[in-house]
């Protein structure tokens, strides 16, 4: 590692200009608005964590720094306690909130999340202004003890001057770090698409409660820090429009950016302090400079933000294009599968049915998707399962990994696996890929992987191995560093397949993987798919291309219209004239073999 | 008494119902919800009273229009300028940038019109009607008249023009609806103008109710949001039914239990309503969990 000599330079520059307002002895209400900034900046970083990372929509951050600052001040007050005990006290406090809406946003998503919050801002404060046993009403709670570092210097305002920059930089470095580990990834495959995190393993609801835990906790850092530094609360401060201001702090800083969210809630808490000189105009102006700049410029802060105090400062780059080591194409990836195959393959003859499906049905309103259908995957198959439009392949797939709730039961090995969570189920050794492509957009194509790896012995560096092996399979590993939003449909498909076997499942379900890729490369995902069957994996695939069933299928279900119309080996299923009608919408008049050759040429 | 706080809970049921129906149609053309509606109602109850009716002295009937027209172009130009660029956002950038546009209007309101309060007489007087052993006030019951008259309206065209269809066409696919060669920016606009009209008829119609002040319009357009909730995302006769419904909970909910915690009743109803019932009463069939 070699640091370019401007680095530590930058860093000494960055540190001159935060210590200057103490060595210069700047105005004390100048200092109070960068020691609001600093607060306000722990509180955004909480939420940025939520809505930014997690995609949860939060309009209720202020109540949680409100209830922070009146925990904080109540134990004070009542319970003598001193600050160092409050103010963890009062975290703990919002710690059990957080759990509380990281159960609720399970159930309550998208907009109604934003109203809900907002609605749970709008009765914090009446409980605030009402209850003046305990809050003191309308007038708040004065006279709490401030903190007091008198070594600091004469004024509340700079003794906490540094040691309040010092936690928002501490809050700063530990969202940072969050964002990396495993659980960040998590976070934001859950922002970027639900369900297809659910079904690559990801446990939703822990890593929601986790992000309202870290939210709600750094609200109230920085709620009993505005105490500490106040000595008052009231009611006042804590409205839904502080609650949208930090909102704004986050959207500015490019919804998601660690260092954009820092700089916005530094830039939203001072701006409007640097346009009362505007007075009347203030308010209007900043409302329209919102519109305006989310209009023109949405990634807002983030972009600089992340190049000042992400590259620029720490040198932290994105992990250097590696030399691809691996072959460049599905085709490269192909070769290699086949000349390993004849060592492997057809050791084992299917055996033991490993995926069970019995009775299962499914109704969507008056559609009847899944009538009572049954079917047994065997241990080292590949069974196609192929049917007209909407005859109910896709939610076959959705049942057996757990997407989609259904009626009967559904068995792998000897445990019945039917209406589990998706991440139970994936747990369990059931991998899939979507019908329509579904990578987490904003994530690298290795992060993608990343998180269909779970947790890993090893740490990081095992994670990191494993998906970039996976990627080599596909024959995609030179796409790695990639923003898996800028691939081809072609590209994102083999990165999903990719994302499927890093976490090497006992079944593999796939909804048309060839849908997408150019004519040649289908039968190299044949091959693709034979070796994984080599290496023992069962195969569930939809697909609708008949060359591509007969040439990998051992055996083929139909379905058509929600039941089960014909289960053989392939051969014998484009014989069946049952099979034909429900493709071709009535029957062969005359069954020969001629005429079944034609009818297959009119699927193909 | 109760009866009488059941109908003053009808009245003001009605108002979330204008404001709810505002939200529907925009999210049926746009999918995207416009937290600037309170302010919308806001700045129109002071164009309304400031303008037309202190500053001006004209008659009821011909403000109202006036003010129905101001706000109608006010939202048509909005639409197309900033709302309709808002749709390829993410979901949460959208809902900001209304809230930015929302202070801007109530911060407008208050440069136009000054901080002060105004007051503004019911043209209808003060009299009340007996019905049925019930005193009701004249404004309540015209309220409930008109908005009864716009309901109508509304459906009737709804269901016997094609608007509807190609409303929900440009909502789905924006590009392919105007492949099909729906004029798209003319039907967002016109919707959004529809939408802020509504907020304009809530405006002059709550005006004579409260004082206009800045903040009149925050709350009823968070409860009209609270309103089409309760009766299905983006549904229309359940945005008219849930303002209703939540206005009557609400004014009896205020009389049995807690009058200090009125709003606090509002959002309760939401919460166990998303935890009871998420799609709402009459639920759209393919109302998307936005």
């Amino acid at each position: 590692m070699n640091i370019p000599p401007t680095r530590p330079l930058a860093w000494l520059c960055v540190a001159a200009a935060l210590a200057l307002p103490i060595v210069l002895d700047l105005n004390i209400y100048y200092l109070h608005v960068l020691n609001l900034a600093w607060i306000a900046a722990i509180a955004a970083l909480g939420l940025t964590v939520a809505t930014g990372i997690t995609g949860q929509i939060v309009l209720g951050q202020a109540a949680l720094v409100g209830l922070g600052g009146y925990a904080t001040a109540l134990f004070m007050m009542r319970l003598h306690l001193p600050w160092f005990l409050a103010l963890p006290l009062a975290m703990l406090l919002a710690v059990g909130v957080g759990i509380a809406l990281g159960a609720l946003s399970t159930r309550i998503k998208g907009h109604y999340l934003a109203i809900t919050t907002l609605a749970l801002n709008e009765i914090f404060r009446l409980v605030a202004l009402n209850e003046e046993w305990l809050t003191g009403g309308p007038m708040g709670l004065r006279d709490i003890p401030t903190l007091s570092l008198p070594a600091l210097g004469e004024s509340v305002d700079r003794q906490l001057y540094l040691p309040l920059l010092g936690v928002a930089f501490g809050v700063y470095a530990l969202t940072t770090h969050l964002r990396r580990t495993r659980i960040g990834r998590n976070m934001r495959a859950v922002r970027d698409d639900e369900i297809a995190a659910e079904a690559m393993g990801v446990n939703s609801h822990r890593v929601k409660t986790i992000a309202f835990v870290m939210c709600s906790a750094l609200a109230a850092l920085a709620g009993g820090l505005y105490v500490l530094l106040i000595g008052f609360v009231a009611p006042s401060n804590f409205t839904v429009f502080e609650s949208i201001k930090m909102m704004l702090m986050v959207v500015l800083g490019g919804l998601g950016s660690i260092p954009g969210t820092f700089l916005g809630a530094v830039v939203i808490t001072v701006l409007p302090e640097a346009l009362r000189g505007l007075q009347t105009y203030y308010m209007a102006a900043f409302g329209l400079g919102v519109v305006l700049i989310l209009l023109l410029a949405p990634r807002g802060l983030g972009v600089f933000g992340d190049w000042l105090l992400g590259s620029f400062l720490t040198g932290r780059r994105e992990p250097e294009q590696e030399a691809p080591a691996g072959p460049l194409s599905l085709s490269a990836a192909a070769a290699t599968a086949a000349r390993e195959m004849p060592a492997r393959a057809q050791t084992t003859r299917p055996a033991a049915p490993l995926l069970k499906v019995r009775n299962v049905s499914r109704q969507f309103g008056g559609v009847t998707a899944l009538d009572a259908v049954s079917f047994e995957v065997k241990q080292g198959e590949i069974l196609g399962l192929i049917g007209p439009n909407g005859s109910g392949k896709s939610t076959m797939i959705n049942a057996c990994s757990g997407t989609v709730r259904v009626g009967g039961c559904i068995e792998l090995g000897t445990d019945r696996i039917e209406n589990l969570s998706p991440w139970h189920i994936h747990a369990r050794g059931v991998a899939r890929i979507f019908q329509n492509v579904r990578l987490w957009e904003t994530m690298t194509v290795l992060e993608n992987v990343m998180v269909a790896c779970g947790a890993r012995r090893g740490g990081e560096a095992a994670t990191r191995g494993a998906a970039l092996a996976a990627l080599e399979r596909m024959g995609v590993r030179h796409l790695a560093q990639r923003r898996a939003g800028d691939l081809s449909f072609g590209q994102s498909r083999l990165v999903e397949m990719a994302r499927a076997v890093v976490s090497e499942p006992q079944v593999l379900l796939l909804d048309e993987p060839a849908a997408g890729l150019r004519g040649g490369l289908i039968l190299e995902l044949s091959h693709i798919l034979q070796r994984l069957r080599a290496q023992g994996m069962s195969i569930l695939v939809v697909e609708h291309r008949i060359k591509l069933v007969m040439s990998m299928c051992d055996r083929v279900v139909v379905l058509n219209l929600g039941q089960k119309i014909a289960e053989d080996v392939p051969a014998a299923v484009m014989q069946s004239p049952t099979v034909i009608e429900a493709y071709l919408g009535e029957r062969v008049p005359d069954p020969t073999a001629a005429s079944s050759d034609l009818a297959l040429a009119t699927v193909r | 008494m109760l009866g009488q706080v059941i109908v003053s809970g009808l009245a003001m049921g009605c108002i979330y119902a204008l404001i709810a129906l505002g939200y529907a149609y925009v999210w049926n053309t746009m999918a995207i919800v416009n937290f600037a509606a309170g302010e919308f109602l806001t700045f129109s109850a002071f164009v309304f009273v400031g303008t037309f009716t202190t500053s001006m002295h004209m008659p009821f009937w011909l403000a109202a229009l006036l003010t129905a027209a101001v706000m109608a172009l006010l939202g048509a130009v909005f639409s197309r300028l900033v709302f309709a660029r808002l749709q390829r956002q993410r979901a949460l950038v959208a809902i900001i940038a209304t809230v930015g546009f929302g202070i801007f209007l109530k911060e407008m309101a208050r440069i136009i019109y000054g901080p002060e309060p105004m007051l503004y007489d019911s043209p209808f007087g003060d009299g009340t009607l007996q019905l049925l052993g019930l005193r009701l006030p004249m404004q309540q019951l015209v309220i409930m008249v008109i908005v009864v008259i716009v309901m109508m309206l509304q459906y009737l065209v709804l269901r016997y023009s094609t608007i509807g269809k190609v409303m929900r066409a440009t909502a789905v696919d924006r590009d392919t609806a105007a492949l099909m060669g729906i004029p798209v920016n003319r039907v967002l606009a016109g919707t959004f103008a529809f939408s802020s009209v509504l907020a304009a008829l809530a405006g002059i119609l709550v005006a004579p109710l409260f004082y206009v002040t800045t903040e009149m319009g925050t709350l009823v357009g968070l409860k009209g949001f609270v309103a089409m909730i309760i009766g299905g995302f983006g549904s229309v006769p359940g945005a008219i039914l849930g303002g209703v419904l939540l206005g009557v909970v609400e004014n009896v909910g205020a009389f049995t239990i807690s009058s200090t915690y009125k709003d606090a009743i509002a959002f309760a109803v939401l919460l166990v309503f998303l935890l009871v019932r998420p799609q709402g009463l009459l639920p759209e069939r393919f109302a998307d969990r936005a």
